[in-house]
């Protein structure tokens, strides 16, 4: 952030520029200040109320730029905590760009580089680092979920969370210190009590939040629906359907390539990258084989995995590469045909691991419910599977998948096993929304217990978690205060990390302010 | 009669005597000007020296050669080690002393130093002119110095309280030193008054000890005296007794809120949050009735009792009736009431490190003047203001203990770069380097700052042959492998020793544990034959036991370090717009240069540290 150095005036246009609108806001922060701007305005600027908003005209030299709208925000109460002026100007590209160049030009503002304004306020300690990391989550949020969950943290329920995590560890600090500075004052009972209730309420409060990072993140994070099959299963009819209905305003991502394709679609308040993997095949092209590689990447690291089997045209070879990848749906289309019953029975499937079964057809637009046992091969699937996260216990011919990198019991906390065999929908009815409740099922599940999803957080949370459980195992046995105390200090560097500098001074502050301390 | 010395010490507590003691074991003319009502090195109140970060105080000013250990040896009637089950390096040592022989003792061997003058007189004024200070006293005698080392207490404008009576003094029975409050007209003192308090003093005849719990002495407590036999007492052993107050003792005192100087205002003093008085307990805690009081000897021969954990300014009526209901105190009977008092303290962000006043050289202050509270604080810097002013005088540079290793130097620190804004004393808490610095390697730590001093004492030879004593027995250590073999094997089950099924090396044997690594050094180099003495043994012992943490301790500090020791530029922040206001100030006094120091300033805010954090990485 070198380049956001100095306390230089600086001005933008904070609604975007991508289109002609009614109403544009620009912001202009960091002057010294308002009556300085006076030259600009029609509107008498010595009779500004600080956050009401005035009419007024931007003039310049006897020229009438634009009629506005003016709002003041005096240093100290501000988003930046300097002077901020805000105009509500009319949206026409050509018109903000000529009310921006007036004041660069004329008065001393330069234009703000991308994230400054928020920078500022940072900086001037309107907000905190996590607060600032909450709200470029907020702002650039693709899922309900990144926008509530920027809100949290940037004054809700995970801010708390993390201030009581702060607060409890603040406690354990002072607990050790009382036993050491303090237990002829305290009473030996009462600090060794403290000393244990003040862990064990720290451990609690990490626990939960480390619940909160486990699993699969990224998936949640920008979530992708995949739908895998061969030719003529009906990938695109499917596709082609679920944009239809669900199309985002926002675009795809740049960077597609030709071994998919990819649509942004809109569900239930979340946005899904929804991509049609065309790779998925025997080949000996290398180039293609690249593309093939990247399309089992993809499949891999996606939230919600579909997959289409068209019975009539199956390739046994096919399957078995599609071995250990866990789908969540299975739909066997074409259910209209006739052959399609016999040619059913006749599919080995028993190495397709699956959640949920269904038939289809495309040509009519409908999905029903399967019987499981005509499958004369077996049943599908290894039988058991997992939840989103944890080792699978199943049996079979597929070694379980162990993808979990947690690093210690991550299941104990997290509750998220259920093992399920794959059964078959219960209802019939048109195969869109069928499939998007599906998947809002599946997404309300795996976010049910608020999962962290900023990086760094995570981070932290987990080496923190990582170090307090290795020492939950042996506080008891450390007789050594002083040695005890140097294993906690460790944690304060995580945990600084998280939320902020902890200084000698907070320590005692908390023993003075809990505790009798004095004979 | 031409009075001129080299040194003039004004005020006789222990910052005072410790100051004179270690300047004249220099080539120097000192002189002591002491108040004639008080005697020397007194305890004015409670009867004891160490404690826990405060006996590792001890030890160092021991081994600086100062006064305090010689002296506590002597009148100690009661040692106890604290925190015994906690560490090794959290164990500290307090000794019970008896007043009486503590001030007689300080009196002698202060009184047989040929270059040391001791003036019982008060003082009138202090002027300064070029290089020199003249010291006039209340019977206009005049005394001219080079250099002046202040340790005036709780004497600078000091106002005694007991309840609705207040009179001007430093503490009771002695009259304030009228001219200090003219004398340093110069000096900056803190805004706020400090306030201290003392519990009554009890008749020893009219106690029941028979319904408390004795606390007898640890025969197994080491003197503080380096060159004193261990465990040989001077005096008399005693025990301390165990009470406390109940639902009745502090329904007296809450009752009489508008009695107690400190809760109707006529207290505005800042007392000590870690030595609240009884009305603080009652009033801050008030869902909780049951407190500690310790019933400690003030001597052998001396009629009183001071009854440690009811310090209070309450009137004395209210004293009485409150003591009175205290089990075993029912009888008892008040020979002196408890006070308060109110004082004065310098701003200490105005000294050096050599606790010389940074505006007026050749002016040093020391002791409860600089805001500190207990009598190991006030020594601990009286003997680095007496080395100090002499270095100065030798034209040397001067001597600054580092915070890593010794808590002198980290109550240094703690007192230059900061404004207190209530007492000071030492806890371990505030030492970063806990496991480093503890008592039992005090020679280690302080060796080096005492070879500075340039004597050749019984000390100093003393310290050097301990010295190559641990080395050697450190080689031995390191160099010692134990082979799994039958033996060996038996040998290790006889005594606890853990397994062994490989051959380990002997420092391994020592870290495990299951052992207290003390005994098991001290067995296996007697079991070869190899003798030590008992303080080596647990000096080594310890530090081959802490290495491994004190290493891991220094490589995680060094992250926090990194940025501590993160030059700034304290200039840029007051400048800076993005520092509050009351923070910049605090920049200003302090002119902090690194990180950490900056983070020491109490009342630093997290978001200023945050901030500046993010701009100097």
């Amino acid at each position: 952030m070198n380049f956001y150095t100095d306390d230089h005036p600086i001005i933008a246009c904070s609604t975007g520029t991508q289109a002609n609108t009614a109403i544009a806001v620009i912001r202009l922060s960091g002057f010294k200040s308002l009556l300085s701007l006076q030259s600009f305005f029609s509107f008498s600027l010595s009779k500004t109320k600080p956050r009401f908003s005035h009419l007024s005209n931007i003039i310049f030299e006897n020229q009438i730029f634009d009629n506005i709208l003016l709002v003041f925000f005096p240093e100290g109460e501000s988003y930046t905590g300097e002077n901020v002026l805000e105009l509500s100007v009319h949206g026409n590209l050509l018109n903000i760009q000529k009310i921006l160049d007036l004041f660069i030009l004329n008065a001393d503002f330069r234009s703000a580089h991308p994230g400054e304004f928020t920078y500022r306020a940072l900086k001037n300690k309107k907000l905190s680092l996590s607060q600032v990391e909450g709200l470029d989550m907020l702002l650039n949020a693709n899922s309900s979920l990144m926008l509530s969950q920027g809100l949290d943290i940037l004054q809700g329920e995970l801010h708390t969370q993390y201030m009581r995590l702060y607060d409890s560890f603040l406690k354990l600090k002072a607990a050790v210190e009382i036993s050491i500075d303090f237990s002829e004052d305290v009473g030996e009972m009462e600090s060794n009590k403290l000393l244990n209730d003040s862990f064990n309420s720290f451990f609690i409060i990490l626990e939960s939040l480390h619940a909160r990072t486990q699993g699969n993140i990224s998936s949640l994070l920008s979530p992708e629906m995949v739908l895998v099959g061969q030719t003529n299963a009906g990938k695109s009819s499917l596709f082609n359907l679920l944009v239809k209905h669900n199309r985002s305003i926002v675009s795809s991502i740049a960077g597609t390539t030709r071994d998919y394709i990819s649509e942004v679609i809109h569900i239930d308040g979340t946005n899904y990258n929804l991509v049609d993997t065309a790779g998925i095949r025997e080949s000996k092209d290398v180039i293609e084989n690249i593309g093939i590689d990247r399309a089992f990447e993809i499949l891999k690291r996606a939230f919600f995995k579909i997959l289409i089997v068209n019975p009539l045209e199956t390739d046994e070879a096919y399957l078995e590469k599609l071995a250990g990848i866990e789908f969540d749906f299975l739909i066997l289309s074409h259910s209209d045909k006739t052959d399609f019953l016999s040619k059913s029975s006749n599919l080995d499937l028993s190495k397709i691991i699956v959640s949920q079964v269904a038939i289809a057809s495309f040509e009519t637009g409908s999905i029903g419910p399967v019987d499981l046992k005509i499958f004369k091969s077996g049943p599908i699937g290894p039988a058991l599977k997992s939840g989103s996260i944890g080792p699978l216990t199943k049996h079979g011919p597929i070694e379980p998948l162990t993808k979990n990198t947690a690093p210690i019991e991550p299941f104990a906390t997290s509750g998220s096993i259920k093992p399920v065999e794959p059964k078959s929908i219960k209802i019939s009815g048109p195969i869109e929304p069928l499939v998007k409740s599906l998947l809002a099922e599946k997404f309300g599940i795996e976010t049910s217990n608020s999962p962290i999803l900023l990086e760094r957080h995570r981070i932290c949370i987990n080496n923190l978690y990582l170090k307090a459980t290795t020492l939950s195992r042996k506080i008891n046995t450390i007789g050594d205060m002083a040695i005890l105390s140097s294993e906690i200090n460790i944690f304060s560097n995580y945990l600084s990390e998280l939320i902020g500098i902890m200084s000698p001074d907070d320590v005692l502050n908390s023993i003075f302010a809990n505790f009798c301390i004095g004979k | 009669m031409i009075n001129n010395f080299d040194i003039l010490i004004i005020g006789g507590g222990h910052a005072g005597a410790e100051a004179a003691w270690i300047s004249s074991q220099f080539d120097l003319k000192i002189a002591l000007i002491s108040s004639p009502n008080a005697s020397l090195a007194s305890a004015p109140c409670n009867p004891a020296i160490g404690g826990v970060g405060k006996g590792q105080v001890v030890r160092e000013i021991d081994a600086l050669g100062g006064l305090m250990g010689i002296l506590a040896d002597k009148a100690g009637i009661q040692f106890r080690t604290l925190n015994e089950s906690k560490g090794f390096a959290v164990q500290s040592t307090r000794v019970q002393v008896d007043k009486d022989l503590y001030t007689k003792n300080a009196e002698a061997l202060l009184g047989q130093l040929d270059n040391l003058t001791i003036i019982r007189k008060m003082v009138l004024n202090v002027a300064k002119d070029d290089d020199t200070f003249f010291v006039t006293t209340v019977d206009n005698n005049k005394y001219i110095a080079k250099k002046i080392i202040v340790t005036t207490g709780t004497f600078l404008n000091g106002k005694l309280h007991t309840g609705e009576d207040q009179k001007a003094g430093g503490r009771v029975d002695c009259e304030k030193s009228v001219g200090l409050n003219d004398l340093f007209q110069d000096i900056k003192t803190l805004p706020n008054r400090f306030k201290t308090g003392t519990p009554p003093r009890l008749d020893k005849k009219t106690i029941d000890y028979s319904k408390m719990d004795p606390q007898d002495s640890d025969p197994e407590t080491r003197n503080f005296h380096a060159l004193n036999a261990p465990f040989t007492r001077e005096s008399t052993q005693v025990s301390c007794y165990l009470t406390k107050t109940n639902a009745q003792t502090l329904s007296i005192i809450r009752s009489n809120k508008d009695r107690s100087p400190i809760f109707n205002g006529q207290i505005k003093g800042v007392g000590p949050r870690y030595c609240p008085s009884i009305e603080d307990k009652a009033f801050r805690y008030t869902e909780k009735d049951v407190h500690h009081i310790f019933i400690e000897p003030e001597g052998l021969n001396l009629e009183t009792i001071y009854p440690n954990g009811v310090s209070t300014s309450l009137p004395k009526d209210v004293q009485e009736s409150f003591v009175q209901t205290i089990l075993g105190l029912e009888s008892a009977k008040i020979l002196i009431h408890g006070y308060a008092v109110e004082y004065d303290v310098v701003d200490t962000s105005q000294l050096s490190k050599a606790m010389e006043y940074n505006s007026i050289p050749g002016l040093y202050f020391a002791g409860q003047v600089c805001g500190t509270s207990g009598y190991e604080e006030a020594a601990g810097q009286g003997i680095i203001a007496g080395i100090n002013a002499s270095f100065a005088l030798m034209n040397r540079e001067p001597l600054v203990l580092d915070r890593t290793d010794s808590y002198i130097g980290v109550m240094i620190e703690d007192l230059v770069t900061n404004k207190r804004d209530e007492p000071y004393r030492l806890f371990t808490a505030r030492s970063e380097n806990r496991l480093y610095v503890r008592e039992d390697n005090t020679i280690s730590r302080m060796r080096k700052y005492r070879r500075e001093l340039g004597l050749f004492t019984r000390l100093d030879l003393f310290q050097e042959d301990f010295l190559e004593e641990v080395e050697l027995l450190k080689k031995l250590v390191d160099s010692t492998m134990i082979y799994s073999n039958e033996e060996t094997k038996k040998y290790f089950i006889v005594h606890n020793y853990g397994p062994l099924d490989i051959n380990i090396s002997f420092k391994e044997l020592l870290k495990r544990p299951e052992n207290s690594p003390v005994v098991v050094l001290d067995r296996e180099t007697k079991r070869f034959g190899v003798c030590f003495s008992i303080d080596v043994v647990r000096t080594v012992a310890i530090s081959v036991k802490y290495e491994g943490y004190i290493d891991r301790a220094i490589i995680e500090s060094e992250k926090i370090n990194r940025l501590g020791k993160k030059k700034l530029n304290w200039e840029s922040l007051v400048e800076s717009k993005n520092i509050s206001f009351e923070c910049k100030l605090r920049i200003k006094t302090i002119k902090p240069e690194t990180f950490a120091q900056l983070q020491r300033i109490e009342g630093i805010r997290p978001a200023t540290l945050a901030y500046v954090a993010g701009n100097i990485i």
